[in-house]
């Protein structure tokens, strides 16, 4: 599923079921954006999954809508393209890619 | 700082006005709570052990990344980040009264960049969370930062050593085997080390459940993380915790440890928090 087929707005306890699935490239450009338009109150920090690609938990959407932490990222974002770029999977089969425990010393 | 004779304590006035700066409100309730967790700290004579100090406190997320204490005083040096950098938690995650209320993580994505480095303060130290709902998985880190495979400043949850099944702790690199419990809400965790390979001590609600040797330390510039350890500046071994506070400064006695518990359970009391 694709981020354009996700229904606008979306719950916080729906969103924490989903992960957002991107490239690096991807990434980079929403950093980006982030530096231009968010705040340390919320960043975005994607991690690494074991396919190359990225993810964040789908719940970063709840602050997407007006006078949400992300809003003006998101107003700036180009939304066609975030909309194809970015894959929705289910939250565990994102966990289960990610890269493996480094358990302390 | 001394408080004044009337109204609020200077420190809790001034983490009101950094939280209004920062985008969140405070009830009078909360107000009240942090004033007299302010004033207990005074009058236990420990406000100089604690660097840094986060209730989770305000009407909203923003509110709840300003800290309370940045310094050993409020007048001295302040150290880290001005407010905690929030990477992936949502305004969802965060609530302010009820007994499961706290700062929620998910194991896997979020913490909290304090901006506080192992280097800034004393090798002997403390490093504290209070928890609120515990999540018991295996070998994750409330707080600290570590150059593995040096060993750290950390203070782990549940299951070290690939044990999974036995409930442990870990602080300063050195477990404390089988004393938390398999219910540890309503904890306020309090990791004590004297000196990088020295006496260590960890704390459960002011009980001592635990001593031990530490191994020698190498201390490092990184971070302090929340909800996650800060690895050569990636976030790894996440915690699901809903975390009430946290605390990082010098180590304290046995009796400093009794006034801090007493007042940190007293604040989260006060908010409705598992206490």
């Amino acid at each position: 599923m694709k981020l354009l087929e996700i229904t606008l707005p979306i719950s916080y306890a729906d969103a924490r079921g989903l992960a957002l699935v991107f490239t690096p490239q991807l990434a980079t450009r929403l950093a980006d954006l982030h530096a231009k338009y968010g705040s340390l109150n919320c960043v975005p920090v994607p991690r690494a999954l074991t396919n190359g690609q990225l993810m964040l938990c789908a719940d970063v959407l709840t602050e997407i809508e007006p006078g949400g932490l992300l809003h003006a990222m998101w107003e700036a974002a180009d939304k066609e393209v975030l909309g194809q770029s970015v894959d929705v999977i289910q939250w565990a089969d994102a966990v289960a890619l990610l890269s493996s425990k480094t358990n302390g010393p | 700082m001394r408080p004044r004779s009337s109204g609020y304590h200077p420190e809790a006035s001034a983490w009101r006005t950094a939280v209004t700066a920062n985008g969140g409100t405070v009830s009078t309730t909360t107000m009240k709570a942090v004033d007299v967790f302010c004033k207990a700290i005074d009058s236990a004579g420990i406000r100089g052990r604690i660097w840094r100090l986060n209730l989770f406190a305000g009407s909203n997320l923003s509110a709840a990344t300003v800290p309370l204490y940045r310094g050993t005083s409020a007048a001295g040096t302040q150290y880290g980040n001005t407010t905690d950098t929030n990477a992936n938690f949502v305004s969802g995650d965060y609530s302010e009264t009820g007994s499961t209320a706290g700062l929620k993580g998910n194991g896997s994505t979020k913490y909290l960049n304090t901006g506080l480095l192992v280097t800034d303060i004393p090798d002997a130290r403390h490093l504290a969370v209070h928890l609120t709902v515990a999540s018991q998985s295996f070998s994750t880190v409330w707080l600290g930062a570590d150059n593995y495979p040096d060993s750290g400043y950390y203070l782990n949850a549940i299951g070290v050593g690939g044990d999974t099944s036995t409930s442990r702790q870990r602080a300063f690199s050195t477990d404390f085997n089988g004393t938390l419990g398999s219910n540890s809400n309503a904890s306020f965790i309090l990791g004590n080390a004297i000196a990088s390979g020295g006496a260590a001590s960890l704390y459960r609600n002011s009980t001592q459940i635990g001593t031990a040797t530490t191994s020698s330390r190498t201390r490092t510039g990184l971070a302090h993380y929340v909800f996650a350890a800060n690895r050569k500046n990636s976030a790894v071994d996440f915690n699901g915790s809903t975390l009430g506070a946290y605390s990082i400064g010098e180590s304290m006695t046995q009796a400093q440890v009794s006034s801090f518990d007493s007042a940190m359970r007293t604040f989260q009391a006060a908010l409705g928090r598992n206490a």
